[in-house]
């Protein structure tokens, strides 16, 4: 041994020393059940829990907050924690030791220690052979990563595939950071335009914005409102549009966590699906119009492409029974309308907008 | 019931042996997870030289999930309703479950010290403290001296 460590620490007297021992065993005490790790498994960020402690609240935490955090530091954990080797010997030995003293042997906390560390380390292990450690959670789900040097494209940090929806569309890992991404998934930084740029943008969004507004006026004037409001409530309530686009699951968001299971889709379902899709595809062009002429902030030359990149998102989650008839389309387009105009708030709109810049960016 | 988790039982052994300032946690004798709970008002605020009561209770699922905490005593604050329930993001989406119940009421003692009326929870309230701080803050060092009086037992000691 090179550095001698063990040398310059100075004799102590046996109080010291015990005080030694606890401070070393301190540190090997989990911050989530307040007892020794036997298993401690250490995050990207450093923090080091019991396994199962860390297991227990990430999936735990799953239900309520898309992302993985560390509990200590809040930092998000987008790889599998690994096991901390070094930490978990520090345990074992101090453990060992009593266990090994032949007064402490027999205690009843050295052997509740002795159970407890079997329960752990089984646990752990049957988890790992069976490749289900962490409940799965790192491989089922991934982050949608943007890398700015890729032109700024969202991809699957399992599988690197570009994404757009909750799912990715290679390895169906749900996207765990898809809710959170309404906020940074397509945040756009307004200083990557230039002022010009921006007004010929805001320009553009409101000759769309008149014109959209043109049709929904003819539509309404066509139909009256009242047949539509009541065809409408027929039509609706099991035929609520997903959300398809990033901006909207903020009025939606309590549907949109619990459909994200049903839109993983295998692979061969899917390619039945893509058939239909251009069927879709009319559909929700519709739909889409309407939406961005109530939230004025679209504009027509974009329409197309913008389009074209959501389809991909949300092929795979789309069921084939929303495919309708033209017919039923009208009152859909409008009744979007309406509901926009009374539950959107300024930030929807303003997510939408930066959005909708996001998309226009990529051409 | 599940048992009581180790956790908690080493929690509120360490409340009492080593308490912190200003702050008290007793569970109840045949409720191990209920608490009931005083805070001093911080010096240099509005609420100092108050006790207030609090209940704080950990759910089944605690540390996974927040403990619930309540103040019993009314109270002048943007962030603190009617019913005594408390705005503080580490209660809500900002719970860790390396938090304690400790650092909770820390994080409510901090919170009395500086009020945040640009996230309220108590829209009246918030809305004076915006427009008319002065008042807002003679209202809240009013209604400490009106409501957060140190329990008699307590008061002997402090004279």
């Amino acid at each position: 041994m090179n550095g001698h460590l063990h040398t310059v620490i100075p004799k102590k007297s046996n109080a010291d020393h015990l005080r030694i021992v606890g401070r070393v065993l301190d540190s090997t005490v989990c911050t989530i059940c307040h007892d020794y790790m036997f298993v401690p498994v250490m995050t990207s960020c450093g923090h080091n829990y019991c396994y199962e402690c860390l297991n227990n609240w990430l999936n735990n935490n799953r239900s309520n907050v898309s992302e993985l955090t560390c509990p200590q530091c809040r930092n998000v954990i987008t790889n599998e924690p690994s096991l901390n080797v070094a930490l978990q010997q520090i345990v074992d030995l101090m453990l060992d030791i009593a266990a090994e003293d032949p007064q402490k042997s027999n205690s009843s906390e050295v052997r509740s220690l002795l159970t407890q560390r079997e329960c752990s380390v089984a646990e752990y292990k049957s988890d790992l052979l069976e490749e289900t450690l962490f409940n799965s959670v790192f491989k089922n789900t991934a982050k949608a990563i943007i890398d700015d040097d890729d032109d700024g494209i969202a991809r699957c940090s399992n599988c690197q595939w570009e994404v757009e929806g909750p799912v990715c569309p290679n390895c169906n890992a749900t996207i765990r950071n898809y809710n959170a991404g309404a906020q940074n998934f397509d945040e756009v930084d307004v200083d990557e335009y230039s002022d010009g740029e921006l007004e010929e943008v805001e320009r553009d969004l409101d000759n769309y914005r008149a014109e959209s507004a043109r049709t929904v006026h003819d539509l309404e004037a066509e139909e009256g409102d009242e047949s539509l409001s009541s065809e409408m409530d027929q039509a609706w309530p099991t035929r609520r549009p997903r959300n398809f686009m990033h901006g909207e699951e903020e009025e939606e968001e309590e549907e949109d966590r619990g459909s994200i299971d049903s839109f993983i889709v295998d692979e061969e379902e899917e390619e039945e699906e893509e058939e239909e899709e251009q069927e879709l595809k009319d559909e929700r062009k519709f739909r889409r119009a309407s939406v961005a002429l109530s939230d004025d902030d679209d504009n027509e030359s974009r329409d197309s492409d913008f389009y074209e990149h959501n389809d991909d998102g949300y092929a795979s989650g789309d069921s084939l029974d929303e495919s309708t008839s033209n017919d039923e389309l009208e009152p859909h387009t409008i009744r979007l309308t309406h509901s926009q105009d009374n539950n959107n708030n300024n930030n929807n709109n303003s997510a939408r907008k930066k959005r909708l810049i996001v998309l226009d960016s990529d051409e | 019931m599940a048992a009581l988790p180790k956790r908690i039982i080493k929690e509120t052994e360490r409340l009492v042996s080593d308490p912190v300032p200003g702050i008290t946690a007793e569970p109840h004798e045949d409720n191990l997870r209920y608490f009931q709970v005083t805070i001093e008002g911080p010096q240099q605020s509005p609420y100092e030289n108050g006790v207030f009561q609090l209940e704080l209770f950990l759910p089944d699922d605690y540390p996974m999930e927040a403990p619930k905490v309540r103040f019993l005593t009314k109270i002048y604050h943007p962030n603190i309703d009617r019913l005594g329930r408390i705005c503080l993001d580490v209660l809500k989406n900002n719970w860790s479950p390396a938090l304690q119940i400790r650092t909770v009421l820390l994080s409510v003692q901090a919170l009395l010290a500086s009020p945040n009326p640009n996230d309220p929870l108590a829209n009246d309230v918030a809305e004076e403290w915006i427009k008319h701080e002065d008042t807002a803050i003679a209202k809240a060092k009013e209604w400490t001296k009106l409501y957060a009086k140190p329990t008699q037992d307590e008061e002997p000691a402090k004279e």
